[in-house]
């Protein structure tokens, strides 16, 4: 059977580093997707979950088990990918207006659901707009493409959000709320399904 | 409450409403098709978001990176046991069932061994936040899963 | 007869919980009663199921269930849980607030009480008796059906 999490921790503790690759490799894809989906850089996702597994090793010792494990290391991506996303425009706030509700009408509701049906299964509509995923999210501001991403792919929630990004626990709802939005505008239009009320710039 | 009060509200995860705001929510999504329409498309678009990332990422080739971390980790770091032989001696309780080995230790020393368990753990528990045991005279031990907590009681020192 | 032991309180505090305002909504509580034998063919009924892997970290092997209590609880009011053989478990909501409830859990033949906070959905394990030829009782707790 397969070691858990935290026998993989426990041994990296003890002095195994065979377990700590295998740890890494275990959670590597999914770290990485976080950070693709925060920065948009491929080169800058992959330097983000290394960074995040160094991280992760420096401070083995605070792990306790398994779940712990995993909340750990949603919070260490989260907090790396904000890290280089700031670093690497220092200057450049771009989210500081927050979209006016006039501007972004919202396609009627139900649009993408109806359209993707309820079947889960991989459908070409599906498969097309998943695929134009990171494009879409690449539209968005960056803190609000930061808290889409940080709260869809790990469940960070409110909170967590608020404090990792140093705003108010209202600015990250209100964030949320238009970056749903958008993406759900955005990728209407990618499948072009007829939105009355258009969408937004 | 109606939907421009509650549209932003939808997506929200256990525990973070108010149980006020959860009941007015809940109330307005019973009789409102648009809302629930709302709802579905959430849910649709978190699905979509997850997949498209997930894919993308499993399209990248990521076999070096694991190397790359392992490269940034000095040979230094590998010598790591916890302090002494009561570190190794937690190491061993840990790896093998815990109640099994403390059943085969004298109490005291399961006591003991609790304690060094609970004086590592820093932060709350992963489905637990909180777990005060009191226990006369029998060990008690705290396993912390993430189904929740399991609280196990050493062997009685009476006779069986 | 009492032990030879003298009285030992082993308190344990494993850490504060962050402040918060309790609310006096009552939870909704499953409470079962399992016993927990170290002999016999590996197994769980299907309805300990969702315990799979809670149960499989004790060095208890084969498990039966012995009872349940379904109760609407209020905080401070406590809830009785007899165990089979004439021992009973008291189950007291302490406070409960959004994503968490406290449980106070007295097992007087286990000489122990515990206080834990979950969020709803966990599960409290808990042995409430001292392992006696090979098996011990258990509740669990489930706050939230």
């Amino acid at each position: 059977m397969a070691p858990t999490d935290i026998e993989l921790v426990e041994r990296a503790r003890n002095g195994e580093p065979e377990a700590f690759r295998d740890l890494v490799v275990r959670h590597q894809r999914r770290v990485y997707a976080v950070a693709l989906g925060i920065v948009k850089d491929r080169d800058l996702a992959w330097d983000v979950a290394q960074e995040v597994f160094v991280r992760v090793h420096q401070h083995l010792s605070e792990c306790r088990d398994g779940a712990a494990f995993m909340t750990w290391l949603r919070r260490i991506t989260a907090r790396v990918a904000i890290d280089v996303l700031r670093k690497e425009r220092p200057s450049r706030r771009n989210d500081v207006a927050d979209v006016p509700e006039a501007v972004l009408r919202e396609a009627a509701p139900g649009v993408l659901a109806t359209a993707l049906g309820t079947d889960p299964q991989e459908t070409v509509l599906r498969r097309e707009l998943s695929g134009r995923l990171t494009e879409a999210l690449g539209q968005l501001p960056e803190t609000h493409r930061a808290i889409l991403v940080l709260r869809e792919m790990d469940g960070l929630s409110y909170e967590e959000l608020a404090e990792r990004l140093s705003i108010p626990k209202g600015t990250v709802m209100s964030r949320l709320f238009h970056a749903r939005k958008k993406m759900q505008v955005l990728l209407a239009g990618y499948a072009g399904i007829d939105a009355p009320g258009g969408g937004a710039p | 409450m109606r939907c421009a009060g509650a549209a932003p509200l939808l997506g929200s995860l256990p525990g973070e409403l108010d149980p006020t705001e959860e009941a007015l929510l809940r109330a307005h999504l019973s009789t409102c098709p648009s809302c629930q329409a709302r709802q579905a498309d959430l849910q649709a678009l978190s699905g979509l978001l997850q997949e498209g990332l997930l894919v993308e990422a499993a399209r990248r080739d990521l076999s070096g990176l694991a190397d790359g971390v392992m490269a940034r980790i000095p040979a230094s770091a590998w010598r790591g046991a916890p302090a002494g032989p009561l570190g190794r001696l937690l190491s061993f309780l840990r790896r093998h069932r815990i109640l099994a080995a403390a059943s085969a230790l004298a109490p005291a020393l399961a006591a003991l061994a609790l304690y060094l368990y609970i004086g590592r753990t820093a932060g709350p528990g992963p489905a637990g936040l909180a777990v005060e045991v009191t226990s006369e005279d029998l060990a008690a031990i705290v396993l912390e899963t993430s189904d929740g907590p399991v609280i196990l009681v050493g062997e009685s020192s009476e006779g069986t | 007869m009492r032990s030879i032991w003298t009285a030992a309180w082993v308190a344990v505090v494993v850490l504060a919980c962050s402040p918060a305002r309790a609310a006096d909504a009552p939870v909704q509580a499953r409470i079962r009663v399992l016993q927990g034998f170290r002999q016999g063919t590996p197994g769980l009924p299907p309805g300990l199921d969702d315990l799979r892997a809670q149960l499989s970290s004790t060095a208890y092997v084969r498990w039966e269930q012995a009872g349940e209590v379904q109760s609407a609880m209020q905080p401070k009011k406590p809830v009785s849980v007899p165990l089979p053989g004439g021992e009973s478990v008291t189950v007291t909501l302490v406070e409960s607030r959004p994503g968490a409830a406290t449980f106070e859990v007295s097992a007087p033949a286990s000489r122990t009480q515990s206080r834990v906070t979950v969020a709803p959905g966990k599960r409290i394990v808990q042995q409430v008796t001292p392992e006696r030829g090979g098996s011990a009782w258990f509740v669990t707790i489930k706050a939230g059906g």
